[in-house]
């Protein structure tokens, strides 16, 4: 059988390398694509986090709105009762 | 030297675990364990990872104290607390862990949020064992390692 020509033989050579270095490459994007998605992820729940805690606050400074309005209608009414206690 | 590092090392603990998001150091002597937390934010799923690495540590036996570090926290994920406040700590208990000492971040607003999600759980969970713990909030590690 006649031998390749040394031409094809380095080509070929080439061609291996190139698509070991190919696979090599695809597996280094597929690890840091993962690699993203997971930051992604931990970013995401992160916001949701702060969501909900704007949220809690929120409704905590509601809860303390609604609390000084009755203390104040308290305050407000209670000079009219002790008037009335008296006389 | 890093100051915890020297707090470390001055009271003989050990460093039994490191990861991204947090280090746990031991002193059997001491009975006592700590968990600093090392980054800003940690999902759920890694939290109790790293709070059920913790639990196997305790099981062995013979610590009474915990020293939770979250100084570096910075936003507060209320249902890993939950977990953390109603779960662990009442199964931890079990083993003897009664004590826990508790750093939290400088700013104002998180000691706040800690206030309103304690409140809140205590009310929601109205057989949590609050009473049964020794619970006490610290300044700095030195602070907890000795009260």
């Amino acid at each position: 059988m006649k031998t390749p020509p040394e031409s094809f033989l380095i080509f070929r050579e080439e061609l291996i390398k190139a698509r070991v270095e190919k696979e090599r490459l695809q597996k280094e994007y597929e690890s840091k694509l993962a690699e993203m998605n997971s930051e992604l992820g931990r970013l995401k729940e992160q916001i949701s986090s702060q969501q909900e805690l704007i949220k809690t606050t929120l409704e905590y400074a509601i809860r303390l709105e609604e609390n000084l309005d009755n203390f104040k209608t308290e305050v407000a009414n209670a000079p009219t009762l002790k008037k009335k206690s008296f006389h | 030297m890093n100051p915890i590092v020297n707090i470390i090392e001055t009271n003989n603990f050990q460093l039994v675990f490191e990861d991204r998001d947090a280090r746990v150091y031991t002193c059997k002597a001491k009975g006592m364990l700590i968990c600093e937390l090392l980054t800003e934010y940690i999902p759920i799923e890694i939290f109790k990872d790293v709070f059920h690495k913790i639990s196997d540590i305790i099981k062995g036996g013979g610590y009474s104290k915990f020293i939770f570090d979250k100084r570096t926290l910075k936003a507060f994920h209320q249902p890993s607390m939950e977990w953390y406040f109603l779960q662990w700590k009442n199964e931890m208990l079990v083993h003897g862990l009664q004590k826990h000492r508790k750093i939290l971040p400088a700013e104002k607003w998180f000691e706040k949020m800690v206030m309103i999600a304690k409140e809140q759980i205590m009310k929601n969970n109205p057989d949590n064992v609050i009473d049964k713990l020794d619970i006490k909030y610290c300044g700095s590690l030195e602070e907890a390692i000795e009260v």
